[in-house]
C-alpha cells in the first residue's frame, strides 16, 4: 500500500487472499471429481490521477512485492487518459478487527471417506430404476482467508467458509429427460456454514423421492398455456427475488456502468420513493449480516461493514445497493457495503450480498388451500431476463395443478412469465417465517473479467396471481 | 510468461508422486489485461497474471487432482502428496481408462502455432488499451459509448507419465463496444490472436450508423417471423446448442438430442457447425486438457447429426475413442472449442433481400436452456431488433423474448451469410456468419 502512495495514488487499498476449495462429486455411484485447489495472491486498487487502476499477481514471494503496487499505478494513469471527472467516494470510517464464518462443524476436516460415502449412498439410492441416466451428488467446499488494508487506515482480517452440496436425477426414455434435485436446483443449498449444512440436508433419505418424482414426471401431463394463479416454493421465489430485485436495484448498472455486459436497469435514481415495486406484501432487505447467508461477510471488500438496507417497504420502492463511488454519485453519505471480489485476481463491483423478501403470516398450506385455480411450480430449472430486468421468463422442475384448493396432477416441464413491476404488484401472500430459507446462489455472473458471486436469498413460499404459464417445449 | 523450457521443466518435475500409477500435470498461466469503458469513460482497468499448476494422480483405477499457484519445489511435491492422498481414498471408477498415451498428430501445423502468438499482444500495456479506447470514444462522437478492449497472453504445459508433453503459447485480444443513440443502442463484439487485427474505429463507425438507426423504435407483436440473426446472435445461440448437446456426457446422461437423433437430418441442409483447431481463425491450444490432440469433428454435417465430442472417460463409457475435447472437468464432460459454423457466400443484405416480412436481430442476450432434449432455448433480443419488409430492413423495434428450439430454427435455414465473426468462447474461439431462418418464435414483448 505505502508503494503505491509513494507513486502517486491518492487512494489505496489492498487485499492479500488465499483461497482454498474442494469438490466432489459422484455420479451414478462413481466419484467423477475429486479436486483440492488454493490459490494465494494480493490485489491493488487504487485511484490516481482521479481515475481507477488495479493490478493483481500471484506472485506474493517475489524479489519485488510491491511490483504490483506500482502497476496499478501505471494502470490508473492510463485510465485517467480517458477520464471526464475525477473518482469520489463516499466517505467512510476507518475499520479495524476480524471476522470469522460462525461454524458447528470444520467441513475441511471432515475425513475424505465420510464425505464420498455419504454422496456415493445418496447416489445410489436414486438408482431404482434403469431409467435414471445420471444419479449425481456434489458436495462444494470454500474457504477465503483475506487481510485488507487501507490507505484510509483500515485493516481487517476476514475468513470466510462457505458449504454446498445437493443432489439430483435425470430420467430419460425415448421420449423425453426429466431433472429433480434437491434440496434445490444450481447444485442445491450453500451456505456460509460448516458440515452441519450438509447432515442436516439427509440427503440419502431423499433420495429416493427425487428420483421417483423424475421418473413420474417424464409420464405427467405439460404444463397446460394460459393465465392463472402461480404458488411457487421457496427456492424459486429466491431466483425471482435475484433476477427481478437484486439486480436491477444495484446501483452500478442504474447509473449505466454495466450497459454493455450484464446490462442496466428500468430503474432510476429519481424512483427512490417514489416507484411501485410490488404490492404491500412485499418487503426486501439487502442484508450482508444474515446468519448463514452466502452472502454474509463481516465487511465487503473496500472494507464497509454491511449495513441492512430496506430495498422495497411495503411494496415502495426505496434503496439501492451501493458502493463508495456510487453512493457518492446520487449524493448518498455512505455505502452500504455491496462490493465484493470473486477472488483476489478480481476488482470489487457491486454484488449482491443477500437480498431477503421478508417472511408474511401466511404458509404454504394456506396459499394452496385458498387458491381455486392455479399452479404450484418448485426448483429453478432455467432463467432469462432482458437487459433491462423487465422482461422474465423462468422454468421450474416440476409443478401441481391446484384445484379447488388441493393440489392435483402433476405437471411437467412448467414455465411462467412475466413483467417485474407487474408480477410483484401481483403477489397477495407470502409463508412466514418458519418456511423462511436463506438460498444460496453460488454462481452470479457479472462484471468483465466475468466474476462469479455467491450470494443468498432469504425466501418463503409465495403467490402471485394472474401469471402467465406455459410448457417449456 | 513462464517460457517452454522452464513450464515443461516444471510439469515434468511435478509428475514425480511417490507411490502414483499414473500422475498429468496441467500448468496454465495468464497474464494480460483488460481496459473497461461505460459512459465514455474508462471507469474499471485491470492488470494481472496468475500461474496455476494441476496435478492429477491415479492409484488403479483411482484418481483425484489437487492444484495450486505457488510454483515452488515444496507446494508442488505437497499438491502430489494431497492430491495421491485423495485418490487413494476415492472409491474405484472401473470404468476410468487410464491417462492416455502419446498417439496421434496436431492438426495445427508449427507456423500456425507460432502464429498464435503475437509478441505485440502479449506485449501491450494499460496505456496501449486506452488509447484504443480513446479511439473508440471519439469515433462515437457524442453518443456513449461501453465496452472493454483486453489483451492476454496465455501458457499451458502438460505432461503426463505415459509420454505426453506438450506447450502451447498463444495470445487474445477481444474488443466490446455498445453505443447507444437516443433510445437506439448497437453492439459489437469479437476476438483475434492479434489485437492489432481489431480495426476499433471503424468498428465504432458501423455501430454508430447502426445506434443512429436504432432511435425510435415502436412495438411490434410476438409471433412467429422469418429472421436474419446476424453473427453475434448465431453464435450466442449456437454456443448455448453446443454447451446442451455437443459433448457426451450430455449424451450418457440422456439429455443431447444426439441420444435419438443422431444419423438423423436436424438441420437444413446447407448447415455445418464443425469443430476445428486448424481453422486459421481458431483461438487456442492444439490439444485438450488431458493433452490429446484435438480432432476436427463435423458435429451437424450438411444438417445431419453426425457425432458428438469425447474425452477419454466418455469415450471409454460409450465404447469409442477420444476426440480430443476434455475440457479438464469430468463434471461437465468434454466440450467443443473452436466450433464455426461452415460459412455460406451471401451477404447480410443479400439474406435479408430473401425476406418478406421479417426481423433482423442483431444480438441476443440471457440465453438460456428451457427443454435441453429438444434444444429450446429461450432469451431476449438486445441492442437492434429491426423489421425487414420486402426485402429490406425499415424501422426498429422493441425487443422481443423467443422461445425456440434451435435445431426447428435451423431445420428451416434459407442462407448461411460468408463472412464469419470471431467470438471469444469457451477457452477458445467460436466462428459465426449471418443466418437466414425461415421461422423463428417470439412469445412475449419487452417496452425497450
Amino acid at each position: 500500500m505505502q508503494a503505491a502512495l509513494d507513486a502517486g495514488a491518492g487512494y489505496a487499498d489492498v487485499r492479500v487472499q488465499e483461497l482454498e476449495t474442494e469438490e466432489l462429486a459422484v455420479r451414478n455411484g462413481v466419484l467423477e471429481t475429486a479436486e483440492l485447489a488454493t490459490s494465494a495472491g494480493v490485489g491493488v486498487r487504487v485511484v490516481v490521477d482521479g481515475a481507477w487502476g488495479y493490478a493483481a499477481t500471484s506472485e506474493l514471494d517475489g524479489d519485488d512485492p510491491a511490483a504490483a503496487a506500482r502497476l496499478a499505478v501505471d494502470v490508473g494513469r492510463a485510465s485517467a487518459k480517458v477520464k471526464r471527472r475525477d473518482v469520489v467516494l463516499a466517505p467512510a470510517e476507518a475499520q479495524s478487527g476480524r471476522y470469522e464464518t460462525p461454524y458447528k462443524e470444520d467441513p475441511f476436516a471432515v475425513g475424505l471417506s465420510e464425505k464420498v460415502d455419504l454422496l456415493i449412498a445418496a447416489s445410489e439410492a436414486m438408482r431404482t430404476d434403469k431409467r435414471i441416466m445420471a444419479a449425481t451428488a456434489a458436495l462444494g467446499l470454500r474457504r477465503e482467508r483475506t487481510v485488507f488494508v487501507s490507505s484510509e487506515g483500515s485493516l481487517l482480517v476476514q475468513t470466510i467458509l462457505q458449504t454446498g452440496t445437493g443432489i439430483s436425477a435425470t430420467a430419460a426414455d425415448d421420449y423425453d429427460a426429466q431433472h429433480r434435485s434437491y434440496p434445490g436446483g444450481h447444485g442445491g443449498q450453500h451456505a456460509c456454514a460448516g458440515f452441519e449444512l450438509v447432515r442436516n440436508l439427509a440427503l440419502v433419505e431423499a433420495a429416493p423421492g427425487v428420483a421417483e418424482e423424475a421418473l413420474a414426471l417424464l409420464t405427467a401431463p405439460a404444463c397446460p398455456v394460459g393465465t392463472t394463479s402461480v404458488v411457487l416454493d421457496g427456492s424459486q421465489v429466491a431466483l425471482q427475488i435475484h433476477e427481478s430485485v437484486g439486480h436491477p436495484t444495484e446501483l452500478d448498472r442504474i447509473l449505466g456502468t454495466e450497459a454493455a455486459y450484464a446490462g442496466t436497469s428500468f430503474l432510476k435514481p429519481s424512483d427512490l420513493g417514489r416507484l411501485t415495486y410490488g404490492s404491500q406484501h412485499v418487503t426486501i432487505v439487502s442484508d450482508g449480516t444474515s446468519p448463514g447467508g452466502l452472502g454474509t461477510v463481516g465487511w465487503d471488500d473496500e472494507g464497509v461493514r454491511p449495513s441492512p438496507t430496506f430495498l422495497i417497504r411495503d411494496g415502495l420502492l426505496v434503496g439501492f445497493q451501493t458502493s463508495r463511488e456510487t453512493a457518492a454519485a446520487i449524493g448518498q453519505d455512505r455505502s452500504n457495503g455491496t462490493m465484493r471480489a470473486d477472488g483476489w485476481i478480481n476488482y470489487p463491483l457491486i454484488r449482491m450480498t443477500n437480498v431477503n423478501l421478508l417472511p408474511g403470516d401466511s404458509s404454504l398450506e394456506e396459499l394452496i388451500a385458498s387458491t381455486d385455480d392455479g399452479i404450484y411450480m418448485t426448483t429453478n430449472r432455467s432463467w432469462s431476463i432482458d437487459d433491462m430486468r423487465k422482461n422474465f421468463q423462468f422454468g421450474c422442475e416440476i409443478a401441481w395443478e391446484i384445484k379447488g384448493g388441493r393440489l392435483g396432477r402433476m405437471l411437467k416441464n412448467p414455465m411462467y412469465q412475466g413483467i417485474t413491476t407487474e408480477f410483484w404488484g401481483s403477489c397477495d401472500g407470502i409463508a412466514g417465517p418458519s418456511q423462511w430459507t436463506i438460498w444460496g446462489v453460488p454462481n452470479c455472473g457479472k462484471g468483465q473479467p466475468m466474476q462469479t458471486a455467491r450470494v443468498g436469498h432469504g425466501a418463503a413460499p409465495a403467490r402471485f396471481r394472474k401469471v402467465a404459464v406455459r410448457a417449456a417445449e | 510468461m513462464i517460457g517452454a523450457e522452464r513450464a515443461l521443466e516444471l510439469a515434468e518435475k511435478a509428475l514425480a508422486v511417490d507411490g502414483a500409477d499414473e500422475v498429468e500435470v496441467t500448468l496454465y498461466s495468464e497474464s494480460g489485461g483488460l481496459t473497461r469503458f461505460a459512459d465514455s469513460i474508462i471507469h474499471q482497468h485491470t492488470e494481472r497474471s496468475d500461474a496455476q499448476i494441476k496435478i492429477r494422480v491415479v492409484t488403479g483405477k483411482r484418481s483425484a487432482s489437487a492444484s495450486t499457484n505457488r510454483l515452488d519445489d515444496a507446494a508442488i511435491a505437497q499438491t502430489g502428496r494431497r492430491a495421491l492422498e485423495m485418490a487413494c481414498l476415492s472409491p474405484p471408477d472401473y470404468l476410468f481408462p487410464g491417462l492416455p498415451g502419446d498417439f496421434g498428430a496436431s492438426l495445427v501445423t508449427p507456423s500456425q502455432e507460432a502464429e498464435r502468438f503475437d509478441q505485440a499482444t502479449a506485449a501491450a500495456t494499460p496505456g496501449w488499451r486506452a488509447d484504443r479506447v480513446a479511439e473508440a470514444v471519439l469515433a462515437a462522437g457524442d453518443r456513449p459509448a461501453a465496452g472493454f478492449f483486453s489483451t492476454s497472453a496465455d501458457e499451458v504445459a502438460l505432461t503426463n507419465t505415459n509420454g505426453v508433453r506438450r506447450h502451447a503459447t498463444f495470445t487474445v485480444a477481444a474488443f466490446t463496444c455498445m453505443l447507444r443513440s437516443g433510445d437506439g443502442t448497437a453492439h459489437h463484439e469479437s476476438a483475434a490472436g492479434r489485437a492489432g487485427d481489431i480495426p476499433v474505429v471503424a468498428i465504432t463507425e458501423d455501430l454508430a450508423r447502426w445506434a443512429d438507426r436504432g432511435r425510435g423504435a415502436g412495438d411490434v407483436e410476438p409471433g412467429t417471423y422469418p429472421v436474419v440473426l446476424m453473427p453475434l446472435a448465431v453464435g450466442e445461440m449456437v454456443e448455448i446448442l453446443a454447451y446442451m448437446g455437443f459433448g457426451a456426457k450430455d449424451v450418457l446422461n440422456g439429455e443431447s438430442f444426439f441420444v435419438d437423433r443422431q444419423g438423423d437430418a436436424v438441420a437444413s441442409p446447407i448447415v455445418s457447425i464443425v469443430d476445428d483447431v486448424a481453422h486459421p481463425r481458431s483461438l487456442g491450444a492444439a490439444f485438450d486438457l488431458e493433452g490429446v490432440w484435438r480432432q476436427r469433428v463435423a458435429v451437424i454435417d450438411r444438417g445431419v447429426a453426425n457425432q458428438p465430442v469425447y474425452d477419454t472417460r466418455t469415450a471409454a463409457e460409450a465404447g469409442t475413442t477420444t476426440t480430443g475435447h476434455a475440457s479438464g472437468s469430468q463434471e461437465y464432460g468434454p466440450y467443443p472449442a473452436n466450433l464455426h459454423i461452415v460459412p455460406g457466400h451471401q451477404t447480410s443484405e443479400e439474406l435479408v433481400a430473401g425476406v418478406e416480412r421479417g426481423l433482423l436481430v442483431r444480438r441476443f442476450w440471457y440465453v438460456n436452456v428451457v427443454n435441453q432434449r429438444e434444444t429450446v432455448l429461450t432469451g431476449m433480443t438486445r441492442d437492434g431488433l429491426f423489421l425487414i419488409e420486402d426485402g429490406a430492413v425499415t424501422k426498429p423495434v422493441h425487443n422481443l423474448r423467443f422461445t425456440q428450439s434451435v435445431l426447428d430454427g435451423l431445420s428451416g435455414c434459407s442462407g448461411v451469410g460468408a463472412d464469419l465473426a470471431c467470438l471469444s468462447s469457451g477457452g477458445g474461439s467460436l466462428l459465426a456468419p449471418a443466418l437466414r431462418l425461415d421461422a423463428f418464435n417470439f412469445t412475449s414483448a419487452t417496452s425497450h
